[in-house]
């Protein structure tokens, strides 16, 4: 008996017969969903581990209320823009064992604290019962506990909390250590930048609930905030004036450092992206789908002829795309789950696979949705075409009577097919072209920031393995020549502590301070408007510069701009001469010291004179680095702000120039050759703060040993070394001390005897947080791991982006051509009989793919090429690497090659297919 | 007169299901120079598929086709390729015609497969008999079937070949315009000196052939040069 023909049985064996037509199809469309669910997979991931990562270094709060129990807590909680209630860290009691100064304050936390502030156990737990305390591990170092094990009993000094305080009366407790915890306050510290103060109040050890509070003491507290963003509009109203008295010095707001987010750039790249990636899988589907149909037109139009209605014909087709979408869906989710899964084990230990499981089945939502639409919309298209034009093709015979041909007199006939076939799909040959285009450029960017890295990975080569810094890294306002040092420097002694850990070879010292350049003479112009313009340009009195030039009515030149300033001479710098004793000019410039060993490492830079440690260490000499040649620049932008300052006009500045710089040039004012030469001598003056607060002014009169050039190139010698003033003094550490009183270091530089590991870095930056607490603590190994990661991920997701451009190029060719020949199948035949040869048909294709895959990254070579040619004659050689990479061209014909590759062989594959066939198959009429 | 293509014992079989279809069954046959064959016999009897075995479109299941004192089954694919653009050409029901050309560029295209010089007085005299000097510059889809078949034979005549195979030339045509390109294909035929081997089953056109062969079921069961088999 025949089986009854319904609908389903239609499409089910229109699927069966094109098995292998829908298998290529599934395929693609796998491959394109990969992307466009597994990208906002990845990019969810990425989030989440990163917040994870956050927490567990710096607890899930957004803000820490150091004193809360004087705060206004109402105020806050009145602004609506907490997420949950405050919860509170008590703190107990201040605690040490031999040193008050390595102590540490202990608290307990609240039951609603615990979960927020989520500290990370290393080993045991947290504390349960009266007798116990948890310690971080920095601290157990600080206290000379490095060898206490969980378990053991430990006795402190305690001092007892009295609000914001402690109390005087020391008393002994002995307490049961149950459990070490990762760092947090030494975290959090770092992350602040500035530790005196309130961030010294964060506990480092934990006690439990039932421990009875210290006899006589009132318990200080931290209070926990939680709101949304990263807090800057609730600092803001923290801030306002109604309760900025009560709060400026007791709110702490985390400020969030790319430190702790590895992959925070690259998320910001993915996200950017994914939208395309969206749109190109989507593209590639609907691509896919109408070549499929395009084909079965034909079958369309024999299937309306013979009586199907159109809701017929979409139910037959729509059901085969409702199939493969249920195929590919979930196929694509897994594949895009284990994908993921796979770059969080390469990643390590800083990305997290925390899956979040409803992206991915949004991400196989829209899947789903992309090949139903994908399916339907060219189906409803091939629907409204009446059943004879579907049959005869007219559409085709259309796109060629809208060409005006003219016969050629003699042709190769390959050549010549080719080019014609080309002509009569110009919309797909530019899109395609474009889709190339783009790839193409992302590929260039894409190789050459990795060139880029890689180069910078190679050049730059620390010696040093750590280095230590204070928090406030810069020359301020201040006066005094000890500005840096006044404030927790880093002491000699911990420079010898640190020489003592384990693994360290070399400790270097390195200081900072300012010093006042005595102008004999006339200023020079370049020293004179720099120091006077920019206190008239920043004036709201006088308007600006570039008004009371307006006026004039006249362009901004150094005699106007001379005389302007003048006649508003920067009362702040008149202050200064005048509270310094100065009848001359000056000109503050850093002076920064550094050891013997390393300041031989500036030989290269010498341009006069030369290095003698000795004459340094002695304080008869120093090294200045001062320009070839000086300019002072003003420039005013559209908007009417302006900037100005001085700039390095040598040639070796030149070649390394930023953009911006490049414009500033164009706005010098005056030019100048440097004043200075090795042999000079050098009147400098210091002002030391004295006991009372009055200036102790010591003059000196130096030879400059030598002159140096910035080596602005030279990262690990530019590192924390050079500022960015174009005039600096250096010496040695022990020539620094021959200038006034002896002051502490700004920093110091640590070098390994053995190569870091993932277990040293983390015991070293463990022990250095111990010895420096507050202190700024560079680990050269972690940064290059950071970059690492972050050039892994940023690699992964814009490679992405190139291989679904590719993909889709590819699709577009290969659908292409599949469909020519199928379509074209008794033209292949017809050529056969007349006695063109399989060589002749097969270059008939082979001739299209070299414009199909070539035009678009040619196009894309040019555009890049333009780019690079723009940017390196206008600006130099930096700001291209900057901006593009490294200049790289080899991508683009490897590009060529691959796509050509895979297209040729699947032209190939389709030939040979056709070619297999008698001439009188490929001829014969459906 | 030596002959200038036979075939002996030539059979073509097809699966069709679980059955073998015999379209052509041990045919042996000679065509003598500038003989014009018409081949006829009812759908279905393979006048068309012998016409494609004989003339190198397809391969024979058994039997040998033999041209110039060679057997056609030991050319590779390329001479085959070659002796289709030199020595035969085809005239199809369909016109076959390359869309993407103009009809001056689909008559050029066997002589320009061959990376010959074209020979334009011999062209201009193709041209001229088939009448065919005002369509030259325009591409298929602007021609009517009458002129498109008109262009397939000069196209098949272009590089002169000694065989024309003709495979229901005037089918697709009405009666007029099938006149016409039968008097055509005759005439130019007989000029050129070309032999012309044509299937039809229009007995008006195979009345004009100086020999009829008559195909049914596969076999050859009437000639009229040899008698009735």
């Amino acid at each position: 008996m025949a089986k009854k023909l319904s609908i389903n049985a239609v499409a089910m064996s229109n699927f069966r017969r094109r098995m292998r037509q829908y298998l290529a199809l599934i395929v693609s469309i796998v491959m394109a969903m990969i992307f466009s669910s597994g990208i906002p997979f990845f990019i969810s991931c990425a989030e989440s581990s990163k917040t994870e990562l956050r927490h567990r270094a710096t607890g899930k709060q957004a803000a820490l209320l150091v004193d809360a129990q004087d705060a206004p807590v109402n105020l806050i909680e009145d602004t609506g823009m907490l997420t949950e209630p405050i919860s509170y860290i008590h703190i107990r009691s201040y605690a040490w064992t031999e040193d008050r100064e390595k102590g540490m304050t202990v608290g307990w936390l609240e039951e609603d604290a615990e979960k927020q502030y989520y500290l990370q156990i290393r080993e045991g737990r947290m504390p349960q019962s009266e007798g116990e305390i948890a310690l971080e591990q920095t601290q157990l170092l600080r206290l000379g506990l490095e060898h206490a094990a969980v378990g053991e009993t430990i006795t402190l000094h305690e001092s007892g909390a009295d609000g914001s305080g402690y109390l005087d009366e020391v008393r002994e407790q002995t307490y049961t250590l149950c459990g070490i915890l990762e760092n947090r306050k030494s975290v959090l510290e770092e992350n602040q930048g500035d530790t005196r103060g309130i961030v010294a109040k964060i506990p480092s050890a934990f006690v439990s609930r039932q421990q009875p509070p210290v006899p006589g003491g009132r318990a200080a507290m931290i209070g926990l905030l939680s709101f949304q963003e990263r807090g800057e509009e609730l600092g803001r109203v923290l801030v306002s004036d109604e309760i900025l008295d009560k709060l400026i010095e007791t709110i702490y707001l985390n400020q969030w450092g790319s430190r702790l987010d590895p992959v925070q750039s690259a998320s910001k790249i993915a996200i950017s992206v994914t939208v395309l990636l969206a749109f190109l899988s989507c593209f590639g589907i609907a691509n896919a789908f109408a070549a499929n149909l395009n084909e079965r037109k034909r079958q369309i139009g024999l299937l309306r002829a013979v009586g199907a209605t159109k809701q017929q014909i979409v139910q037959i087709y729509g059901r085969e795309a409702v199939l493969i979408a249920l195929i590919t869906a979930p196929l694509s989710i897994l594949l895009s789950y284990f994908s993921v899964k796979l770059f969080a084990q390469l990643m390590g230990n800083s990305f997290l696979f925390l899956p979040d499981v409803r992206i991915l089945l949004i991400g196989g939502l829209f899947g789903f949705a992309a090949v139903l639409m994908s399916a339907v919309i060219p189906l409803l298209r091939a629907c409204r075409i009446p059943p004879m034009q579907a049959i005869r093709d007219v559409e085709f015979v259309r796109k060629m009577r809208s060409h005006r041909i003219r016969s050629q007199e003699r042709f190769q006939a390959d050549r010549l097919l080719a080019r014609r076939k080309l002509m009569f799909m110009p919309v797909r040959q530019i899109a395609l072209s474009l889709i190339l285009a783009f790839a193409t450029v992302i590929l260039f960017g894409v190789i050459g920031q990795s060139m880029q890295w890689l180069h910078k990975l190679d050049e730059v080569q620390n010696p040093y393995d750590y280095e230590i810094s204070l928090h406030r890294g810069y020359i301020g306002k201040s006066p005094f020549v000890n500005e840096l040092g006044l404030n927790d420097s880093v002491t000699e002694t911990q420079r010898q502590d640190t020489l003592a850990l384990g693994y360290v070879q070399e400790v270097s010292g390195q200081k900072a301070a300012k010093i006042n350049l005595r102008i004999d003479g006339e200023f020079p112009d370049y020293l004179e408007l720099n120091e006077y313009a920019s206190w008239v340009d920043g004036n709201s009195r006088f308007r600006n510069l570039s008004g009371i030039a307006d006026e004039t009515g006249s362009a901004l030149t150094k005699e106007n701009l001379r005389q302007i300033v003048h006649q508003y001479p920067n009362p702040d710098y008149e202050a200064q001469r005048a509270w310094g004793g100065y009848a001359e000019e000056i000109y503050a410039a850093p002076f920064y010291a550094q050891s013997s060993e390393w300041m031989q490492r500036l030989s290269p830079y010498v341009r006069e004179g030369k290095i003698d440690i000795d004459k340094l260490n002695l304080g008869e000499e120093v090294i200045l680095n001062a320009p070839e040649k000086v300019g002072f620049y003003f420039s005013r932008s559209k908007s009417g702000s302006s900037s100005m300052g001085l700039m390095d006009l040598s040639a070796d500045a030149l070649e390394v120039m930023t953009a911006s710089d490049r414009q500033n040039m164009d706005h010098i004012l005056v030019e100048a050759d440097c004043p200075y030469h090795a042999g000079d001598l050098l009147n400098i003056s210091m002002l030391t703060m004295g006991s009372d607060g009055e200036p102790i002014r010591e003059d000196r009169t130096v030879r400059i040993g030598a002159i140096i050039s910035n080596p602005r190139q030279q990262e690990d010698v530019h590192f924390r070394f050079f500022s960015r003033n174009e005039f600096s003094v250096h010496t040695t550490v022990a020539g620094l001390d021959q200038f006034g009183q002896p002051f502490g270091y700004d920093g110091v530089k640590i070098r390994l005897n053995t190569e870091v590991t993932e277990q040293i870095d983390h015991q070293m930056q463990t022990e250095l947080a111990a010895l420096y607490p507050g202190k700024n603590v560079f680990s050269n190994y972690a940064a290059n791991q950071r970059a690492r990661d972050q050039f892994v991920t940023e690699s992964i997701v814009l490679g992405s982006l190139v291989v679904v451009l590719c993909a889709v190029s590819i699709s577009l060719v290969n659908h292409s051509i599949s469909a020519q020949i199928r379509e074209g199948e008794r033209m292949i035949g017809t050529l056969r009989a007349v006695g063109a040869s399989r060589r002749d048909i097969r270059k008939i294709y082979q001739r299209q793919l070299i414009p199909m895959t070539g035009a678009g990254v040619l196009f894309g070579m040019i555009f890049y090429l333009i780019s690079c040619g723009y940017l390196y004659f206008r600006y130099n050689i930096q700001v291209l690497n900057q901006n593009i990479g490294t200049f790289v061209l080899w991508p683009a014909p490897i590009l060529f090659a691959v796509l050509y590759g895979i297209c040729r062989l699947h032209l190939e594959n389709q030939i040979r297919k056709v070619i297999g066939q008698s001439i009188v198959e490929n001829i014969r009429e459906l | 007169m030596k002959n200038i293509i036979e075939c002996q014992e030539l059979t073509k079989e097809y699966l069709s299901g679980d059955h073998v279809i015999k379209a052509v069954d041990h045919i042996s046959l000679q065509f003598a120079p500038g003989e014009f064959c018409a081949i006829t016999g009812p759908s279905g009897s393979g006048k068309s598929t012998f016409l494609h075995v004989l003339s190198s479109l397809e391969e024979p299941t058994s039997g040998k086709v033999i041209y110039a004192d060679k057997e056609l089954g030991r050319y590779s694919d390329h001479q085959l390729s070659i002796l289709r653009r030199r020595r035969f050409g085809f005239v199809f029901q369909a016109y076959n015609l390359v869309q993407e050309l103009t009809a001056y560029e689909n008559i050029l295209l066997p002589v320009m497969l061959d990376h010959k010089t074209p020979d334009p007085k011999y062209l201009e005299h193709l041209i001229d008999m088939l009448g065919i000097r005002d369509r030259l510059n325009h591409l298929p889809t602007a021609l009517s079937g009458g002129q498109q078949q008109r262009i397939a034979i000069a196209r098949a005549l272009a590089n002169r070949p000694s065989i024309l195979f003709a495979d229901e030339p005037t089918g697709n045509l009405d009666g007029k315009s099938g006149r016409e390109v039968m008097s055509l294909l005759k005439y130019v035929s007989a000029e050129l000196g070309v032999t012309l081997i044509l299937v039809t089953h229009d007995l008006s056109v195979a009345e004009q052939a100086d020999r009829i062969l008559r195909i049914e079921d596969g076999k050859i069961v009437r000639d009229t040069k040899n008698g009735v088999i």
